[in-house]
């Protein structure tokens, strides 16, 4: 790219060998063999690592042509919201950054800064009782613990429990039970008061227990739309995932598909599937204590290497109800994972997941709903502070085997990779509640990047290892020195069984097999155990990183984005075509990961915080609009997962 | 229903602003991309001499060693040193076209690794070898208030570090062609 600068000469080296670098412009001219001083100025860039803009039509359709100006503000303004699934990734987020959003001094700019949505009525928060803890207590825990609340804490210090008491209220419930696991009182005032509910909770868990996958994905969610359906005004925001649409290739477009399958199975009837798998649970259940599994459970008691192993009497009973819970549990879990696997999906997540919005488009029909699907939510960006991340998440398992010395990681490397900052959902999710209340929203919204901003595969594995990179640079030893050198690269699958784990593994195999007659300890089990590991982690996300190329396309969000008001876009608005990856990679996401996940990776502890204590003022009995003292609370049901 | 591209109304809107409905602003829906602001009048500050001694094939042999795989490295190591025999000539030839061959070794690395390698290379080769007397230099036309632009035989991935370094926002140094994130050597 021209112009070319040209090494110096030989004898300017001599000559321009003093400190002083200015050189006049006709001189620079004159070198560079340029036309003139305009050239020159045409070939300064700025010092900064500059993305190509990004710049993507937004096309209306016909009765939609002219959106009406939208003021979050004005939508939000004195309204009343519950957020549901608080204790999660997202839900902190988005409480945290709602609340560094308020201002307790009312409309007018005070002392804290601009406000921003001084005018939101009620914030509440249904948190279920955990053993003794009940709800409230878990909630000042949050705030006390969670580092995601140290922007709040520094910006209300001594005020901020009077401000949570203020504008929140913490309701003991449980969104898996019918009702949502309120008493009645504390529904009636609920399903009078509400405007907005946000549904954040779900179990994120790939394969988790039918039980635990069906109550907290799909029944939640038929409780959740018989609450609104009792409401006098609330509308519904349900978080999905993107990923509901399973084992298929290409565009997936802002539409529900009720009875949805990815595999286009004729009669399928989600309804239908979810009573059926409630009848599996139960025949599970019933089987778990039949004769032949307690048979079967005795026998591998007594069985060799086993912990009940010379048990007798109470004793041997007890051993063979841990192995009848375990058996039921895993017999659930493979289960939920053939079905999920046979109609299509990856896994039981998002199987339970589309069932749900598959309920919604059914049950749901003509009530204030919208599903928001996220695509993989990842660290944030600036809200509430940058490099926020939490939990052993989606892409923090691989991006940590890509820092060690495992090398080749099976992808396709054109597939597009679909992360998005957890700020930017949380942005998208205000956004979309005040077009709920408003009345102006769409039946779903997707939440990613594949279309907006894409970035593949190749470049994703490339980012995390540079991101590595710059830090192993920083270390010293050997170990550091030749991590620096093992980049990841993206292979195919057959390459991988070939020359990566698997290979590596039967190696390893054939190793112990030899030297098995030798009275010595297995000298390689632990690296057996860890390549094992290693598949079993790489095979899981493969849906993910090999399989079906989704490009999901997020317009509905964005036309929300453009017809905020100018004042507000800047506060409001959703920008994802403007995020840098390399940017994100490398100074904000892998940094993340190292500080707040990793350490769980590796079972060290996180960094040590200084304990903070919150200053909530004495409770007091919540009054009703008519002064009428009630209590607040539950049935005693608990919330397993958020 | 025939879908609209709004998109052409909003082009014709900025000529035909009258017929813009009551209440739309004539804004087009797609931001045009800013334009690229320069300095007005800047001095020009040689890096090579003043601030450091930069060769050109060293950075570029430390872009090939750190390449992403172990036959790519050995393929650019290889055309690495071919150059380091050859330079003499070509310089003598055509120092345009020799740099230019230089920089084709790098065909085919991201533009991602050469950012992060470029700042590696600063930071722990660079930065120690720059001249203390034309740091102070530097500061003191920089404390008069006027617009620096570095300029470099260095590569742009190099140079930037150098000038965020140094609180320079304007850097004319050799930049490559990059088509899909992926430099074509050119």
């Amino acid at each position: 790219m021209s112009p070319v600068i040209r090494p110096r000469g030989l004898f300017a080296r001599i000559r321009e060998a003093g400190p002083d670098g200015q050189q006049s412009p006709a001189r620079w001219v004159r070198a560079l063999g340029l036309r003139g001083p305009k050239a020159l100025a045409s070939a300064i860039v700025p010092a900064v690592r500059v993305e190509a803009p990004r710049v993507r039509p937004i096309v209306y359709f016909d009765e939609k042509r002219y959106p009406a100006p939208f003021s979050v503000r004005k939508a939000l303004g004195g309204k009343r919201v519950m957020l549901i699934g608080v204790t999660g990734f997202i839900g902190k987020v988005w409480l945290a950054n709602t609340l560094m959003d308020l201002c307790p001094n009312g409309p007018k700019p005070g002392p804290l800064g601009a406000p921003i949505l001084p005018e939101i009525g009620k914030l509440y928060l249904l948190i279920r009782r955990q053993k003794s803890s009940p709800a409230q207590t878990r909630f000042e825990k949050m705030i006390e613990g969670s580092p995601v609340f140290d922007p709040v804490f520094e910006k209300y210090g001594d005020r901020l429990g009077a401000l949570l008491a203020e504008k929140i209220e913490v309701v003991e419930g449980d969104v898996s039970q019918p009702g949502l696991g309120l008493d009645s009182e504390t529904a009636a005032r609920l399903r009078k008061d509400l405007d907005l509910i946000i549904n954040s909770s779900g179990l994120t868990d790939f394969n988790p227990d039918l039980r635990d996958a069906l109550a907290v994905n799909v029944d939640s969610t038929y409780h959740l739309i018989e609450f609104i359906r009792g409401s006098d005004h609330a509308a519904l925001l349900h978080l999905s995932t993107c990923y509901v649409a399973g084992q298929r290739d290409g565009r997936v477009s802002e539409r529900v598909r009720p009875n949805y399958t990815p595999t286009h199975l004729k009669d399928f009837d989600a309804e239908k599937e979810w009573y059926r798998l409630h009848e599996l649970v139960e025949s599970a259940e019933a089987r778990a204590e039949g004769p032949e599994v307690a048979e079967e459970l005795k026998k591998q008691a007594f069985g060799k290497e086993h912990a009940a192993k010379g048990l007798s009497g109470q004793a041997l009973e007890n051993q063979i109800r841990k192995n009848r819970v375990r058996w039921l549990k895993n017999y659930l879990t493979e289960e939920a994972t053939r079905r999920a696997k046979e109609l299509g999906w990856p896994n039981t997540y998002t199987f339970t997941k589309s069932l749900a919005e598959s309920l919604i488009a059914k049950h749901g029909a003509g009530l204030p709903i919208a599903i928001v699907r996220p695509a993989i939510v990842e660290t944030s960006v600036a809200k509430p502070f940058r490099g926020w991340n939490e939990g052993i998440n989606t892409s923090a398992s691989l991006s940590y085997l890509l820092g060690t010395a495992f090398r080749q990681l099976p992808s396709n490397e054109r597939k597009r990779l679909d992360i998005i900052p957890v700020d930017a959902v949380c942005a998208g999710m205000t956004l979309i509640g005040a077009a709920l209340v408003e009345r102006r929203h769409d039946p779903l919204y997707q939440l990613a990047t594949s279309v907006t901003n894409p970035c593949d595969m190749g470049r994703s594995i490339e980012l995390t290892s540079l991101g590595h990179r710059r830090h192993y640079r920083a270390q010293e030893g050997l170990e550091y020195w030749l991590r620096l050198r093992m980049d990841a690269i993206p292979v195919s699958k057959e390459r991988y069984n070939r020359m990566s784990a698997p290979a590596q593994k039967m190696i390893i195999k054939s190793i112990q097999r030899v030297m098995s007659p030798l009275p010595m300890k297995k000298p390689l089990a632990k690296t057996e155990r860890n390549l094992e590991r290693v598949e079993k982690l790489v095979g899981l996300f493969e849906p993910f990183i090999l399989h079906n190329e989704h490009d999901f396309v997020a317009d509905n969000v964005e036309k929300l984005s453009q017809a905020l008001t100018p004042e507000e876009k800047e506060i409001f608005g959703y920008d994802t075509a403007g995020l840098d990856w390399w940017e994100y990679w490398i100074d904000i996401h892998i940094p993340a990961l190292r500080r707040w996940t990793y350490p769980l990776i590796e079972g060290r502890p996180l960094e040590a915080r200084t304990p903070r204590v919150l200053q909530m003022p004495p409770p007091t009995a919540t009054m009703t609009e008519n002064g009428d003292a009630m209590k607040t609370g539950t049935n005693g049901a608990t919330w397993q997962y958020s | 229903m025939e879908p609209v591209n709004n998109l052409d109304g909003a082009r014709a809107r900025t000529s035909l602003d009258a017929n813009a409905p009551a209440g739309m602003s004539s804004r087009l829906p797609i931001a045009p991309p800013p334009r690229r602001p320069r300095p007005s009048s800047p001095v020009y500050w040689r890096v090579e001499g003043s601030l450091l001694e930069l060769t050109t094939v060293r950075p570029i042999a430390f872009f090939t060693w750190n390449s992403q795989t172990f036959i790519a490295r050995a393929a650019r190591r290889s055309l690495v040193l071919l150059m380091a025999l050859l330079r003499p000539f070509l310089y003598a030839a055509n120092r345009v076209a020799a740099t230019r061959i230089v920089h084709a070794v790098l065909r085919g690395i991201t533009r991602d690794r050469l950012d992060l390698l470029g700042e590696e290379e600063f930071e722990y080769k660079l930065k120690p070898l720059l001249k203390e007397e034309g740091l102070r230099h530097l500061k003191a036309l920089q404390a008069t208030g006027v617009d620096v632009v570095l300029v470099s035989q260095g590569l742009e991935h190099m140079m930037r570090p150098l000038a965020r370094h140094l609180a320079v926002r304007w850097i004319i140094a050799n930049r490559l062609d990059f088509r899909d994130g992926v430099a074509d050597g050119c």
